[in-house]
C-alpha cells in the first residue's frame, strides 16, 4: 500500500518541474 | 529556432522521460522497505538527489559568475542565469519534499535545526538574487550585481553540505552525510536516481539558456 506522503512528494515534485518548464516555454513562444 | 526543433534535444528530453518512468518504478518495486520508514523513507530517492543538484546549479552559478565578472562575456551570464533558476526550482523542490518526509518520522515539519535554517537562508538569498536581476537597472549593471550576490550566496553551499559537523550533534535532528552503511540495493537505486535528476537538471539548464540566448539576440536586434 502506497503511502499518502510518498504519493505527495511524487505529485508535488512533477507538479513544479513542469510548472517550471511550461514557464519556460512561455518565454520562448513570446520572443 | 525553438528548443525542441532541434532533433538532438528532442531525442535527449525523449530519453530522459523514459528514463524518470524506469527511476519511478525502481523506486516503487526494486528499493528495499526499510522497516522503521516504510513508505516514507522512499521519499529520499527524491529529496537527496534534488538537493545535489540544486547544489550542483549552485555551485555552477559561482564559477559562471566569477567567468563573467572576469570576461565580461554574456554568454557566461546567460548560463548563470540558467543555473540560478534551475538550482532555485530544485530548492525549493528540497524545501517542499523535506517536510512531507519529516511529518511522519519526526512527527513534524519544520524544526530550525542548522541545515534546514541554512537551505532556507540560501533559497532566500537567490530570491534576492532574482530581484536584483529583475529590478536591478540596465542589464550590464543588474547582471554584474546579481554576479556579486550570486558568488556570496554560494558561500552557504559549504555551510548546509558541513552543518551536521559544525554545530553539536544534541541540535541535529538530520541524518549525516554518511551513506556507506546502506544496503547496496537501497544504494543502487539511490544513484540511479541521482543520474535521473541530473539529467532532468541538464535538460532544464540546456532549454533556460537557449531561451535567454534567444531573448538576449531579441534586445540587441531591437536595440540595432
Amino acid at each position: 500500500m502506497f503511502s499518502g506522503y510518498f504519493i505527495a512528494v511524487i505529485i508535488s515534485v512533477w507538479i513544479v518541474v513542469f510548472g517550471y518548464w511550461m514557464y519556460v516555454r512561455d518565454k520562448e513562444k513570446s520572443i | 529556432m525553438t528548443f525542441l526543433a532541434d532533433k538532438k534535444n528532442k531525442i535527449i528530453l525523449f530519453v530522459t522521460l523514459i528514463i524518470i518512468f524506469v527511476n519511478l518504478w525502481t523506486i516503487i518495486y526494486l528499493a528495499p522497505m526499510i522497516p522503521d520508514q516504510e513508505w516514507a523513507q522512499r521519499i529520499f530517492y527524491y529529496h537527496v538527489p534534488l538537493a545535489w543538484n540544486a547544489f550542483l546549479g549552485y555551485f555552477g552559478v559561482m564559477v559562471f559568475s566569477i567567468t563573467y565578472l572576469i570576461s565580461r562575456d554574456t554568454k557566461w551570464d546567460v548560463l548563470a542565469q540558467a543555473a540560478a533558476e534551475v538550482g532555485t526550482i530544485f530548492c525549493l523542490l528540497i524545501l517542499i519534499t523535506g517536510p512531507i518526509w519529516a511529518k511522519p518520522i519526526w512527527g513534524k515539519a519544520w524544526t530550525w535545526e542548522p541545515r534546514l535554517t541554512t537551505t532556507l537562508i540560501l533559497f532566500l538569498l537567490f530570491i534576492g538574487y532574482f530581484m536584483i536581476r529583475e529590478f536591478g537597472g540596465p542589464y550590464e549593471r543588474s547582471s554584474r550585481y546579481a554576479a556579486v550576490i550570486g558568488i556570496l550566496a554560494s558561500i552557504d553551499i559549504p555551510i548546509i553540505y558541513y552543518a551536521v559537523d559544525f554545530w553539536a550533534p544534541q541540535v541535529q535532528s538530520h541524518p549525516q552525510r554518511d551513506m556507506g552503511g546502506h544496503a547496496s540495493a537501497v544504494m543502487q537505486v539511490f544513484y540511479f536516481s541521482l543520474f535521473t535528476f541530473t539529467l532532468i537538471f541538464i535538460n532544464m539548464m540546456r532549454y533556460r539558456s537557449h531561451v535567454r540566448k534567444m531573448e538576449l539576440l531579441k534586445l540587441e536586434d531591437e536595440n540595432v
